[in-house]
């Protein structure tokens, strides 16, 4: 009798072992989110690219996917964690010290090599900024390699906003930050609206430029079209897709949208990859 | 071409079983066979058209343990070294030739691979087609040895056995045939024409991939849903359908397990978010159709339809596969 193989580098569905080692409130409440710094135990860090994911693993409980929230320049592992089901209950009662199973990382992260020289633009909203982060921590520790970048980000509320800390810090520092809540607040001192119309009124040229945009679908759909009337091309805009997946390498099936697995081939993908298709993500 | 003077699947089942092989082979449970493991030939029935449900499950269990799991890792399942499936037709072996692709190709699935290297193929032509059969139109021979070790073909009685390959030669090494004479060879080429005939359901895929892009947003698909109850016995019979799902059974021990699942669910797709990307039931029959006949042809360059008609023939709504992807619109508003 042959065994399947007891590695995790060989069997794909086998996770690391690894251990939270700090644990910061990002949004508190009814839908809380939480950004966990995890180490693996008994190795160090893979090597991985800014928009790639990993499940983690809670045994009892199941997996789940999760985009890499800080860059590959930065030490260990950040994961923002909204809580929302099973899994994610479960880590949200967890504490430092705690050990998960990591398998990763997943899937296609952003070109960034690609994108030397062009100025950056994120455009996010809600936890949908996690990837974003990713970028543009990048950047920032690349700053020679890049042109301008700005930073767009909104939520519903000013509690809603991440990274706050992270932002007010940059905003401090003179980096192009521009933040938006979607209904107005006392002493609240950026825009009040939506995050497609917080855009409209930034005017981000396209000219060198590549805009990543993540967030709801709805959010998703409504910028691409302001990008566009900006001047954007489809092969400027990038965006990041989310769907139900379980194998993570492109097997199960679940997260497959037309002949596309958004856990292999994506979750990045150029939008002009995505108009290609039948089926609209 | 060899001749076999008695029954050679029944044999090379006894044979297997006597070295150790986990042998599956068709038995007849109640109106319909099915492959299961068996101890002895004479449990088998090789009196069939094809079975009721595909044998994938042979390669790809419908639950499959993964991880046992405490607090953590605790044991991996140990894998059958030697596998044998017995009176597989040919659809089915191309359905696991297709299944290969999926979780061998690319990252390759180990759980997978562990049980298909060890696997014999034993197959079984077809003398006739059955009533829901089209695999003569996917381009599948159903008198076809590709992917075989051994094919048998029954030839008015006698055993007509075909060493394919160098797994087969090793076994048939142990049975006395005898070379087929050149009647025998003429009277098979007749029962395989007499085969391909006997076929009463044709699909037309002149085109098809050009076909399917067109009518993707059709109405048609709504229409083919109207009865649809996304039961998913389609995907469950399918030989060639491969979602799955991962769940851990057991809170502080357990297992973590791999279990077939269905496109046709809406459960398969639905986020924590609430987001659903097909929450309407004709998205996700498209999405069966589409996989089969577009996006997999797209990914892999193959249709993942083998003819075998077995969704049709267990649709409780008479959803009817050849029927549906026959009438699929060339022209579409």
């Amino acid at each position: 009798m042959s065994e399947v193989i007891n590695e995790p580098m060989k069997n794909p569905y086998l996770p690391y072992k690894a251990e939270i080692v700090e644990i910061r409130d990002e949004v508190k409440g009814i839908r809380p989110i939480k950004t966990f710094k995890i180490k693996l135990i008994g190795r160090e860090r893979f090597d991985y690219q800014s928009g790639q994911g990993c499940l983690i693993s809670v045994f009892g409980r199941g997996e789940s996917w999760f985009t890499i929230a800080n860059s590959p320049t930065r030490p260990d592992l950040e994961f923002s964690i909204l809580k929302t089901g099973k899994v994610t209950t479960k880590l949200h009662e967890m504490e430092v010290g705690d050990v998960v199973g990591i398998r990763g990382p997943l899937g296609r992260g952003f070109p960034l090599d690609e994108w030397k020289g062009m100025n950056i633009v994120t455009i996010g909203g809600g936890i949908g900024q996690t990837p974003l982060r990713s970028i543009y921590q990048y950047v920032i520790d690349n700053e020679k390699d890049y042109g301008d970048l700005t930073i767009i980000y909104g939520a519903r509320t000013s509690r809603d906003l991440c990274y706050k800390d992270e932002l007010m810090e940059l905003i401090e520092q003179g980096y192009n930050v521009e933040l938006s809540i979607d209904n107005p607040e006392p002493d609240w001192p950026y825009f009040v609206g939506f995050v497609p119309d917080n855009l409209k009124r930034i005017k981000p040229d396209p000219k060198d430029t590549i805009a990543i945009t993540c967030g709801p679908p709805i959010m998703i759909k409504i910028t691409l079209g302001v990008l566009k009337d900006l001047g954007f091309k489809e092969d400027q805009i990038y965006t990041t897709l989310e769907r139900r997946m379980k194998c993570g390498i492109g097997k199960c099936g679940k997260c497959k949208l037309e002949s596309v697995y958004v856990c292999r081939d994506g979750p990045v993908f150029r939008y002009d990859e995505l108009s290609a298709l039948l089926e609209k993500a | 071409m060899k001749v076999y003077s008695g029954n050679f699947l029944k044999d090379v089942i006894t044979r297997l079983l006597e070295e150790g092989y986990r042998v599956y082979a068709p038995v007849k449970e109640g109106n319909y066979h099915v492959f299961r493991v068996v101890k002895s030939a004479d449990e088998t029935d090789f009196d069939y058209i094809n079975t009721k449900k595909s044998p994938k499950e042979v390669t790809f269990p419908e639950n499959e343990v993964l991880i046992k799991y405490g607090e953590w890792v605790e044991e991996l399942p140990e894998q059958p070294d030697r596998l044998a499936i017995v009176g597989i037709r040919p659809c089915d072996v191309k359905g696991i030739r297709l299944m290969d692709r999926v979780f061998l190709e690319d990252i390759t699935d180990p759980y997978y691979e562990a049980k298909r290297k060890n696997l014999l193929i034993i197959g079984y032509a077809c003398n006739q087609a059955g009533d829901y059969c089209f695999c003569s139109s996917v381009g599948i021979k159903p008198y076809s040895s590709e992917g075989v070790d051994i094919l048998v073909t029954n030839l008015n009685g006698r055993q007509i056995v075909e060493v394919v390959s160098d797994a087969g030669k090793e076994l048939a090494a142990n049975f006395e045939l005898t070379d087929a004479s050149a009647e025998d060879i003429e009277a098979k080429k007749e029962l395989e024409k007499k085969v391909m005939e006997s076929f009463t359901r044709k699909v037309d895929t002149e085109n098809l991939e050009e076909r399917m892009k067109r009518a993707f947003d059709s109405d048609y698909w709504r229409e083919v849903a109207t009865n649809c109850i996304s039961c998913g016995t389609c995907t469950y019979l399918c030989p060639t359908c491969f979602c799955f799902d991962i769940f851990d059974d057991g809170e502080l021990k357990g297992v973590r397990i791999r279990a077939w699942d269905s496109c046709q669910f809406p459960l398969h797709t639905l986020e924590s978010s609430s987001h659903n990307p097909r929450p309407e039931k004709w998205q996700r029959l498209r999405n069966r159709f589409y996989d089969k006949f577009y996006y997999m042809l797209v990914r892999k360059g193959e249709l993942y339809c083998v003819g075998c008609g077995r969704c049709s023939a267990a649709c409780p709504v008479g959803i009817d596969i050849a029927e549906v992807i026959d009438n699929v619109p060339s022209e579409v508003e």
